[in-house]
């Protein structure tokens, strides 16, 4: 209370010394480091609470003496005290703000506060830190960018979604994405990856439930909000960019087919039929037949396989040690497959602002060829417009709108937009022909043409490459359009009404229409599809007679959020001594969503133009055309806020409040859920006491809070019923395999995060290391209610029954640093880390048994199971020793006595006589493949203004994938680890029987068997450290009109960069950062199963400023 | 702030009407589906989950693994077990591994060995849900269609005493509890003839853990047969209501063939059929290596008595008479219960053989007559698949080669497949067969073969009254049941009570059989399949249901 009246007091006493100075009128201009203006800085003089503020110019007018002090801020740079002297003019340069303190939020926080202000972590990320990625989309751009998040680049097929986890698993249905408001308007039918970069000014993140309280039973997950570019008081601004990347594939792995075999040959290394001897020829439909191993399998026990059967591979005799020279040659199907594509990314924008109006438009386009066989492009046209008009005084409309066009011609199989469910935006292209071409035999040519010109499909040799489906064939058979249009138009209206009390009413409206073609053509005239009777399909299982898939969505997302704040300064309005400011939001909040799916198929296409609905026809069907899906998921959601914030001096602040939401997703009947929420932040570096370090730790903030949030249920999953069906002409119900629950509570996640922010001045004086600027959160959350279909026993009927089952809890750490490097004239370096560590635990389920999960990744196993953590994957080890004994403890695997039998081989037991792997019996967790870690590190530097160089390393530490690719690649011996040599019984050589094992083998001893139960199951084998460091952005701009002041232009740059161009990781698959499961998974994200890998791209690209 | 009250105005308005508008809208059901309060309050929607619990969620849910049906997963394992078709390639759902014999001894005497990785060792090491998760336990789908069939019709019992019929209310509402009693006696017996125990449910949405004993849940599914039968024999075979809604239950590309809407004797024929086969097939009649009197030792089950073999008689002279309309499936064109491609272990095992999901077996092949016009009809022997103990020179020519009156083994056009459900006429014939045989009455039996072969249009000379003695007449009589009975998810139980896939040391085993091995035919082949015979009840089950400390065995303990 002391220190209170001392401030009090000393502001009295300035006061007093001010109105006795001589007082003039002095104009200024405030611009930052390059001398531009700096719009609507603030100008406060020094001891008072006189102040005014500049325009749009930069320029401003004050009454001051010529002792007066004035202290000037502006929203992004670091506040100056300048001494008026005896000019009339003063001229004020800002720095930039590199600790971003002044930086005014939104997000979480409800009213605008500055970043020191804040009770809670919201992380920002403004334009100028944003990579201009290839892809020119939001979602890549965030890569690193935010501390804490782990956002990963899943997949390299043009249009796919990253992966975003926020702060742990809070749900397992619903996954792990946030929710996106672009200018305070949540957008769910506008995935993220379809928004422009060049028109973003900047991102804010909120991670936890801690913060993302104000969002109620949507927040859990936490919030993305983006905020586009304003016009600035000036002459008009016209900025163009052209880029051109070119694009191949990460295979940061060397994975490879193996380029030697053991097959049975001839004196001239001919490949041979087995029973004739005869060289093996391509037959007229590009199979063969008659290949065999080299020997057969005999082994000690007495189990027999031919040579010419699938379990030749086991035989201990058989060497993958001859090159394809003689008659079947290798092929590099890699090569054939993933071509080099590019991306050409085009963008103009004007924009321009007044007094009272303000523009900006922006019109981009981006262009992508596929990599896979250059079968189609993606192509995205965004056009944005954000005008803000002052309708009358206090009040402002302001206006987003956002068309997007995009376009994809990717064909199914190869990368295309479409199949069921596709719009709801969590799916990626269906690229199933990658496995087809991963899993064919390397002596096939995919690119071999039958006589007549065509593609074989499928290229088999009797029991070889059984998997394969030719991607070549599918380019030629398969088309894909997908054609989908976002429309995105936000209204806000801002009144404020005087300085109390200002209203605000937001409404957006989200439309999303998407139509998805998917033409298979007619197949009946190919050799190879009639002779093996394969074929391309994705409703005609019946024959090869093509077909034509139709998908149309449509989805509308609408958002209306009326506010009302109320603002007092206790000081100022009622002239009280407390020095309290208040803010206090009263809201609501309304969404609306509406998803609907069309889909209709023709079955039997004809052979000759025109290829349509029409003219579709199948002979043995007696109708070729249907309905597949016609399906209408509405979904409505409102609730209350209120917030109420106080913020006492410099010292510190307290916001507390609370928000009720009602659903039509929540169980029985319509009562709300209330997620209260509460933070307070304390300025330890604003008290006197300081003041002794305060030349060292300049500024140092406590903070702390706790916050519930939400996640939805499913929007049916209260609503028990029947499943429709027909039967020809019948309509039939039937029972639902998984039952709904009209009981069901909306999931919750509980979290408190305690952190601070600071600044320590290292070196005032210098040039080097001036500063370390960071921030450091801890955070703990628990999940309670979270819904998944428990197992019920089929006994009853049905298979399992969605509950509010499952107990969960997280914690994590999060922190970023910045460090100013170096500050001298003519050169800066800039350097920040952001670090990120958490881990999520199931505590319980209901019932206690374990859920069994489906991996869209294949038949890896995954399971939930009480106490362990989520997204384990599950099965069998090697043996590491002889003496491993099972679960008991006490039985051994290997009788003692014949221990000598075995010998260990790369850390693992094997058999001598049979070369095989010895593995457990029994499952195991494997382990948790999400990271230990993630980090980026960010270095940019500034050379006088024009030169520019940044790049940025993103570090995964403890990733892990199960490398589900490699393990069908062993099933033919095809993978490139059968090249590689092994000793064992004395002898060095590339057993074809070790490595098979891995694939074939299961138990050990009396468990053992080479053969059957182990075919593909999943092994601790194939599970991998996919831990990376990659080069993620690397980047070099030059500004010639800063450079040599060229007239008319204010920004003439070329661009330099590349994406992803290393990748250091001991992982052997192709790309270490790919996730084959769902999109935005819970659990399903440790997999590796035959995605595209991301791309290396390298890009120039040229930027204009008029 | 006069001049902008009007703003406040537009604020509260908006507000209002927002919130006024919002709290009614809530109630958003599944536009998309239908549910049980509203929807099943008729007769329309009574027939409507009637229908679909039958065929959707007994026969199609669940089974969208290889194929997409109980008839392509669940037959498919009675005829991989049956050592009809096979597989060596795929792994999926186990089928390359559920059927590997444990040994065999080839025609040069030399022994291959499975012990590894064999049946038993197989299927318990997947009998987890874990497993099944994966999608490798094959214990777990006859066992989940079986009980989703007894909880619909559960379910349709309790819910049918509720619906105002129009016309004849008395005979409606005893047609749908016929049909739902059929289809428990049916899931009863699917269970019972598969599972070493099982659970009896006949409340709606009630489950137990009292596991009983396969012989008790044999008992259910006579009970419920029984109880159809004697509803049947209440209703008048002129009854217009009684056929307007077994019409609308069974589907209509249904009633074609063998199809139609049964007349309640019809009908009744059927469930005879199904009580005979619940004896037969949950009993042993050894005949291994040619010997009639073979006994086996180690089985769940005991040998036919001379009582059984009489009521098997009496029931199948009752049974399915030629001509009685059966029930079958069939694919659709469109909104079907199973696809022609792949719905039926049939059309699983249709087309050249290096590209089907299962092959035509050398063992199945042999064991055709020789000149058997089915044989030529049916199969062609342009490639060879090569594999170990699966390879094989035949693969099956969709819709067969032309030949007329022939019987087509498989049909991948849209309905032209006629799948067998519960009995079939073939079947009921050769259990009189059978059954005569073993009483003493030689040719008799054997002109039940002769008639079905006619009925078949195998155009093999007649072998009643040829002479042959009990052995012979056996020989052709499962000779017959093998070729002629095939896809109808029997021919694992005819393995199994001739004792052939019993261990050798017990006394059973499979002798003279073709096995294409490296290249090498072999034709004198002992077999040893030594096949766990009556299933472990899946884990799924077992786990999240425990037994109860008064019930059966859930491992065959055998």
């Amino acid at each position: 209370m002391r220190k209170f009246f001392l401030v009090i007091g000393s502001i009295l006493l300035l006061l007093i010394g001010a109105v006795h100075a001589q007082q003039k009128d002095v104009t200024g201009t405030v611009t930052d480091a390059t001398g531009t203006p700096v719009p609507n800085a603030s100008i406060r003089i020094k001891g008072t609470k006189t102040g005014t503020s500049a325009d749009a110019n930069g320029q401003f007018k004050i009454k001051a003496s010529a002792n007066t002090v004035l202290i000037v801020s502006g929203i992004g740079f670091e506040t100056r005290e300048v001494t008026v002297g005896n000019a009339a003019t003063v001229e004020v340069r800002l720095p930039q703000d590199t600790r971003a303190l002044s930086e005014v939020v939104v997000t979480g926080v409800g009213t605008a506060t500055t970043k020191k202000k804040l009770g809670i972590s919201v992380q920002s990320v403004s334009a100028a830190q944003l990579p201009a990625a290839p892809t020119a989309s939001i979602d890549q751009a965030l890569i690193g960018k935010v501390p804490g998040a782990q956002i990963s680049s899943i997949s390299g097929n043009p249009g796919d979604p990253v992966n975003i986890v926020l702060r742990g698993i809070n749900t397992v249905q619903r996954g792990t994405l946030p929710i996106v408001l672009v200018d305070g308007i949540q957008m769910s039918a506008t995935d993220l990856n379809s928004l422009d970069l060049s028109s973003i000014d900047r991102v804010e993140v909120v991670e936890g439930a801690a913060a993302s309280a104000l969002y109620g039973a949507q927040g859990a997950n936490g919030v993305i909000q983006l905020f586009t570019k304003k016009g600035k008081i000036g002459r008009p601004q016209i900025n163009i960019s052209s880029s051109y990347a070119g694009n191949s594939y990460i295979n940061s792995g060397d994975f490879h087919k193996a380029r030697l075999h053991p097959y049975l040959t001839d004196a001239s290394n001919n490949i041979i039929d087995y029973a004739s001897g005869q060289p093996l020829k391509y037959l007229d439909d590009g199979t063969l037949t008659g290949i065999s191993y080299a020997n057969a399998t005999s082994l000690p026990s007495g189990e027999k396989h031919s040579a010419n059967s699938r379990y030749g591979i086991l035989s201990p005799l058989n060497i993958n040690d001859k090159p394809y020279n003689a008659n079947l040659k290798y092929y590099d199907h890699f090569k054939e497959v993933f071509q080099p594509g590019f991306t050409l990314n085009n963008d103009i924008n004007i924009s321009g602002a007044s007094d009272k109006n303000d523009y900006f438009v922006n019109v981009s386009n981006n262009h992508t060829l596929s990599p896979i066989l250059q079968n189609g492009n993606y192509d995205r046209t965004n056009l944005t417009a954000n005008i803000g008009i002052e309708l009358a005084k206090g009040l402002k409309l302001r206006s987003i709108t956002q068309l997007i066009y995009t376009k994809n011609t990717m064909a199914p199989g190869l990368g295309a937009a479409g199949g069921i469910g596709y719009a709801n935006g969590d799916h990626t292209g269906n690229v199933a022909y990658v496995y087809g071409f991963l899993n064919t035999s390397p002596f096939f040519d995919l690119k071999y043409k039958m006589a007549d010109g065509t593609y074989p499909v499928y290229q088999y040799a009797d029991f070889l490459s059984v998997n394969a489906t030719n991607p070549y064939y599918a380019k030629e058979y398969a088309q894909g359009l997908d054609n989908r249009i976002n429309a995105t138009q936000n209204i806000d209206l801002n009144y404020k009404a005087n300085k109390f009390l200002e209203l605000d009413a937001k409404y957006g409206i989200d439309y999303k229409t998407e139509n998805a073609r998917w033409t298979y053509l007619n197949q009946s005239l190919n050799i190879n599809s009639n002779s093996t009777q394969s074929w391309i399909d994705y409703n005609n299982g019946n024959d090869n007679l093509g077909e034509i898939s139709n998908f149309q969505y449509n989805l509308t997302f609408q958002n209306f959020l009326a506010s009302a704040f109320f603002r007092t300064d206790l000081q100022k309005d009622f002239h009280s001594k407390l020095p309290i400011t208040s803010s206090t939001q009263v809201s609501f909040d309304w969404r609306k969503r509406k998803y609907y799916e069309y889909d209709t198929y023709g079955l039997g296409v004809p052979l000759v133009p025109p290829i349509n609905m029409t003219t579709v026809g199948d002979p043995s069907l007696t109708s070729s055309v249907g309905v597949n899906t016609d399906y209408t998921e509405p979904f409505i959601t409102y609730g209350y806020l209120v917030n109420e914030k106080l913020d006492i001096g410099d010292w510190g602040g307290v916001t507390g409040g609370f928000r009720s939401d009602f659903s039509s997703a929540f169980g029985q009947g319509h009562t709300p859920f209330t997620f209260p929420h509460v933070d307070g932040y304390i300025l330890p570096s604003s008290f006197n006491f300081w003041d002794k370090i305060s030349g060292v730790v300049s500024y140092f903030k406590l903070r702390a809070a706790y916050g519930e949030a939400g996640v939805q249920p499913g929007p049916f999953d209260r609503y028990p019923t029947l499943s429709p069906g027909s039967l020809g002409a019948q309509s039939v119900y039937s029972f639902p395999v998984t039952a709904q629950n009209p009981n069901l509570a909306v999931e919750v996640s509980k979290e408190l995060e305690a952190g601070t922010d600071f600044s320590i001045n290292l070196n005032k004086s210098g040039q080097w290391f001036t500063a370390i600027n960071g921030g450091f959160t801890y955070w703990k959350r628990t999940s309670e209610n979270v819904i998944y279909t428990v197992s019920v026993p089929p006994s009853t009927g049905a298979t399992g029954q969605l509950t509010n089952a499952i107990s969960m809890h997280s914690n994590g750490v999060e922190f970023q640093l910045n460090i100013p490097v170096l500050k001298s004239r003519g050169l800066s370096w800039d350097f920040t880390a952001n670090f990120g560590h958490q881990v999520s635990f199931v505590d319980k389920i209901q019932g206690g048994a374990d859920i069994i999960l489906t991996s869209s990744a294949g038949s890896t196993s995954e399971v939930l199971r009480q106490g362990t953590k989520i997204g384990q994957i599950y099965g069998y080890k090697a043996l590491t020793s002889v003496s491993q004994t099972m679960q008991d403890g006490k039985t051994l695997y290997i009788d003692p006595a014949n221990a000598g039998n075995y010998q260990m081989v790369n850390g693992r037991v094997v058999e001598t006589a049979t070369r095989a792997l010895q593995f457990t019996s029994e499952t195991f967790a494997i382990g948790d493949p999400n990271p230990k870690f993630n980090m980026s590190f960010i270095n940019n530097f500034n050379f006088k203004g024009f030169v520019t160089f940044s790049f940025q390393f993103d570090w995964l530490n403890g990733t892990h994938l199960y490398n589900q690719t490699k393990e069908w690649m062993y099933r033919d011996g095809i993978d490139g680890d059968f090249e590689k040599k092994v000793n064992i019984g004395g002898q060095s050589a590339a057993y074809t029987a070790y490595w098979a094992s891995a694939y074939y083998a299961l138990g050990a001893g009396s468990t053992f068997s080479s053969h059957g139960p182990g075919n593909n199951s999943t092994k601790d084998y194939f599970y991998e450290d996919a831990s990376f460091v990659r080069l993620r952005n690397v980047s070099l701009a030059f500004d010639l009109a800063k450079a040599f002041k060229v007239k008319y232009f204010n920004k003439l740059q070329l661009i330099l960069s590349g994406r992803n161009l290393m990748t250091f990781t001991k992982y052997s698959g192709m790309d270490p950062e790919i996730s084959s499961g769902a999109s935005n998974s819970s659990f399903d994200r440790g997999v590796d199963h035959s995605t595209m890998p991301n791309l290396k791209s390298y890009q120039v690209g040229l930027n204009l400023g008029l | 702030m006069n001049n902008n009250k009007w703003v406040y105005l537009v604020y509260i308005a908006a507000l209002s009407m927002v919130t006024v508008s919002c709290k009614k809208d809530l109630n958003v059901g599944n536009p998309n589906q239908p549910n049980i309060q509203a929807n099943v309050t008729n007769e329309a929607g009574i027939i409507s989950l009637a229908s679909g619990g039958v065929y959707i969620n007994g026969f199609y849910n669940g089974d969208g693994w290889l194929g997409n049906s109980f008839f392509s997963l669940p037959f498919g394992y009675a005829e991989l077990l049956g050592d009809v078709v096979g597989n060596e390639g795929a792994s999926n759902q186990l089928i390359s591994q559920v059927n590997v014999p444990n040994y065999l001894i080839l025609d040069d005497l030399s022994k291959v060995d499975n012990s590894g990785s064999y049946n038993r060792t197989a299927l318990r090491l997947n009998n987890t849900r874990a497993q099944t998760g994966s999608g490798y336990n094959p214990v777990y789908y006859q066992w989940l269609n079986m009980y989703a069939l007894n909880g619909a019709m559960n379910q349709v019992i309790s819910l049918a005493s509720n619906i105002k019929f129009s016309g004849d209310a008395a005979t409606k509402l005893n047609t749908i509890l016929a049909w739902c009693y059929w289809w428990k006696g049916y899931a009863y017996a699917e269970i019972g003839t598969m599972y070493y125990s099982g659970l009896i449910i006949n409340d709606p949405g009630k489950i137990n853990n009292h596991y009983k004993i396969k012989d008790s849940i044999i008992n259910q599914s006579n009970i419920y047969l029984n109880q159809a039968a004697s509803i049947l024999g209440s209703i008048s075979a002129s009854s217009a209501d009684y056929s307007n809604i077994l019409g609308q239950l069974i589907p209509s590309f249904c009633q074609t063939g063998n199809g139609g809407v049964l007349t309640p004797t019809m009908w009744i024929h059927n469930i005879n059929t199904m009580l005979a086969r619940n004896i037969l097939e949950n009993k042993l009649a050894p005949f291994v290596n040619g010997n009639p009197n073979a006994s086996i030792t180690g089985a769940s089950i005991t040998p036919m008595a001379q009582g059984d073999w009489n009521t098997v008689l009496t029931l199948a002279t009752n049974g399915v008479q030629n001509g009685d309309f059966v029930f079958t499936g069939r694919a659709a064109s469109a909104n079907g219960f199973f696809t022609a491609s792949g719905g039926t272990v049939s059309a699983l095992s249709t087309g050249p053989n290096q590209a089907t999901t299962f092959k035509v077996g050398e063992r199945f092949i042999q064991s055709f007559q020789p000149n058997d016009a089915r044989k030529t009809n049916n199969f062609s022997n342009a490639t060879t698949y090569n594999a170990d103990f699966f390879s094989t020179r035949w693969s099956q020519v969709s819709g067969g080669n032309g030949a007329a009156g022939v019987y087509v083994y498989g049909d991948r056009t849209p309905g032209n497949y006629e799948q067998f459900i519960a009995g079939s006429y073939e079947e009921n014939a050769l259990m009189l067969a059978e059954a005569n045989i073993r009483l003493g009455n030689t040719d008799a039996g054997l002109a039940f073969v002769d008639a079905v072969r006619t009925y078949q249009g195998a155009g093999l000379p007649a072998v009643s009254g040829t002479g042959l003695n009990e052995s012979q007449a056996l020989a052709q009589l499962v000779s017959e049941r093998r070729v002629s009975l095939v896809y109808r998810g029997l021919s694992f139980y005819d393995l199994r009570r001739w004792g052939w896939t019993y261990d050798i040391s017990n006394g059973g085993g499979s002798y003279g059989n073709t096995v294409l091995y490296s290249n090498i035919l072999n034709t004198n082949v002992t077999i040893n399949y030594n096949f766990l015979d009556y299933w472990d009840i899946p884990a799924d089950e077992t786990v999240l249901n425990p037994p109860s400390s008064d019930s059966a065995p859930v491992v065959n303990p055998n």
